[in-house]
C-alpha cells in the first residue's frame, strides 16, 4: 500500500540510493523528498555512500583497442548528429534566427531532441529513435506539446508525428509509477470519441516513449489523451485523463 | 567498472564506448562543474553496465561475483601511466573502501552488493539468497549504516564527494 506523502522516509532512502526500490517505492521517496529537507539531507549521505561503492571496484586495464573504438564510435556519432541536423535544423526555427555555420545548428537539433528525449540516449539502433528521427528529417513534421491535468501536474509530453501520416512518437515525463495490474493508454480522439491506441509503461521519473500507430491520419483526429487503464488495455477510457494535448498544425 | 558488473568484455567495451559517446554529448555543460565529472562518469558507467545486466538477463546474479577482497584482482596494473603519487592514492582509496565492505558481516554486504552491483531491488535479492523481504530491508538498512561508519574510520567522509578526482 503507498504511504502517505507526509512520511518521513529515512527508512527507504539507502535502499533508494543502491537503486533497490519498487518503483511505485521510488515515487514515494521522490514525492516526499520534494517537501522534506531533512529526508533531502539523509538522501544525499545515502547517495554519497553508494556512489563510495563504485570507487570499491578493482579497476581493470582496458584493452589497448579500445580507445580506438571509443574515438570511432564518438566520430560515427557526430558525423550522424552533423547530417541530422543539416536535415533538420532549418525546420525547427525561424531560418532569419539562424546564424551562418553548423555548430549553431547542431547546438539546436541537439537541445530539441534532447528536450524530446530526456536523458535517453540517441540509439539508432532503437526503433523508437529510429522513427523518431525519421520524423524530424521530415519537413512537415510536428511536435504537439501534451499536458498533464488536475490529475497528473507534473506530467507533460510531446507527440512527433506527421499530419497526413499515421506513425508517431509519445515521449512522456513525470508520470506516476503504476500498479503491477495497470497500464498507461494512448488515445486519440475524433469528434469527442476516443479510439483506443497504445499501451505504454513509464521508466522511473515517469518517462516513457512510446510508438503510437494511428488508425488513419493524425489530421483525422484532433486530440491526444492519456488513462491510466487495466494491464491488457480498455475499448473505451476507464481511469481519469492524466495527459492531453489538442493535434492542430503550428 | 562495466567489466565488474557486465562480467563480459564485449558488453563491457560497449558500455564503456556509449559512456563516451555521452561525454562527448555532454561536454559543453560540464564546464562549469569540472570537479563532478569524475562522479558523473562513475555514475553514468554504473548506471549503463546495469541497464545492459538487467535487459540481458542471461544468467543468475550471485554476490560472490561482486566478492573481490580487499587488495581485488589486479590482473594488469590499471594505472601503470598514472603518476606514481596519483597511482599510489588510486590504489589506496579502492582497498581502503574494500576494506570497509569487507567488514561488514556477509549476509549485508551480499545484500548490498546484489543491489548495487548486481542491479536487484531488495524484493529480487531476497529471492536470491533465500531470505525474507523483511530480512534483507533490515541487512541493506543496517549494512550501509555499519559502512558509513567503516568509511568514516578508514577517514572517508560520507558527506562530501571529494574524492572522486
Amino acid at each position: 500500500m503507498m504511504n502517505l506523502p507526509n512520511r518521513h522516509v529515512d527508512d527507504l532512502l539507502d535502499a533508494y540510493a543502491l537503486g533497490a526500490l519498487e518503483p511505485y517505492e521510488v515515487a514515494e521517496v521522490e514525492a516526499h523528498l520534494e517537501g522534506c529537507a531533512a529526508c533531502r539531507r539523509t538522501a544525499a549521505r545515502a547517495r554519497a555512500t553508494a556512489q563510495r561503492l563504485m570507487l570499491a571496484t578493482p579497476p581493470v586495464a582496458p584493452p589497448p583497442a579500445l580507445r580506438a573504438k571509443v574515438l570511432a564510435r564518438v566520430h560515427a556519432v557526430a558525423a550522424q548528429e552533423r547530417a541530422l541536423t543539416d536535415a533538420v535544423a532549418p525546420r525547427v526555427t525561424a531560418p532569419s534566427a539562424l546564424p551562418a555555420g553548423g555548430s549553431r545548428r547542431r547546438n539546436l537539433l541537439r537541445r530539441l531532441l534532447d528536450t524530446i528525449m530526456g536523458e535517453e540516449a540517441l540509439n539508432a539502433d532503437d526503433p523508437v529513435a529510429s522513427l523518431l528521427i525519421q520524423l524530424l528529417a521530415q519537413p512537415t513534421c510536428e511536435v504537439w506539446n501534451v499536458g498533464g491535468t488536475k490529475d497528473a501536474p507534473k506530467a507533460n509530453a510531446r507527440l512527433v508525428g506527421v499530419p497526413n501520416g499515421r506513425d508517431g512518437v509519445l515521449v512522456t515525463n513525470g508520470l506516476g509509477a503504476l500498479a503491477p495490474d495497470r497500464t498507461y493508454q494512448v488515445w486519440l480522439l475524433h469528434d469527442g470519441k476516443p479510439v483506443p491506441n497504445a499501451l505504454f509503461s513509464v521508466a522511473n521519473g515517469g518517462r516513457g516513449r512510446q510508438i503510437v500507430h494511428a488508425p488513419t491520419r493524425f489530421s483525422d483526429f484532433e486530440v491526444v489523451a492519456v488513462t491510466p487503464e487495466p494491464a491488457t488495455g480498455s475499448p473505451a477510457p476507464t481511469g481519469p485523463i492524466v495527459l492531453m494535448g489538442t493535434l492542430t498544425a503550428a | 567498472m562495466a567489466l565488474r558488473i557486465v562480467h563480459d568484455t564485449t558488453t563491457a567495451e560497449e558500455v564503456v564506448q556509449e559512456v563516451f559517446v555521452r561525454l562527448w554529448r555532454n561536454a559543453a555543460s560540464f564546464a562549469a562543474e569540472r570537479g563532478n565529472v569524475q562522479a558523473w562518469l562513475y555514475r553514468i558507467t554504473h548506471n549503463l553496465a546495469l541497464n545492459e545486466v538487467r535487459r540481458r538477463q542471461s544468467r543468475p546474479v550471485t554476490a560472490e561475483h561482486f566478492d573481490w577482497g580487499v587488495e581485488g584482482e589486479q590482473l594488469v596494473d590499471p594505472y601503470a601511466d598514472a603518476e606514481p603519487s596519483r597511482a599510489l592514492w588510486l590504489r589506496e582509496r579502492g582497498q581502503a573502501i574494500r576494506r570497509a565492505l569487507a567488514q561488514l558481516p556477509a549476509p549485508q554486504r551480499r545484500a548490498i552488493a546484489l543491489a548495487f552491483f548486481g542491479g536487484l531491488s531488495q524484493a529480487e535479492v531476497a529471492a536470491a539468497v533465500g531470505e525474507p523481504l523483511g530480512t534483507v530491508k533490515s541487512r541493506i538498512r543496517v549494512g550501509m549504516q555499519r559502512l558509513r561508519e567503516l568509511l568514516a574510520t578508514e577517514g572517508i567522509n560520507a558527506d562530501s564527494l571529494d574524492d572522486f578526482s
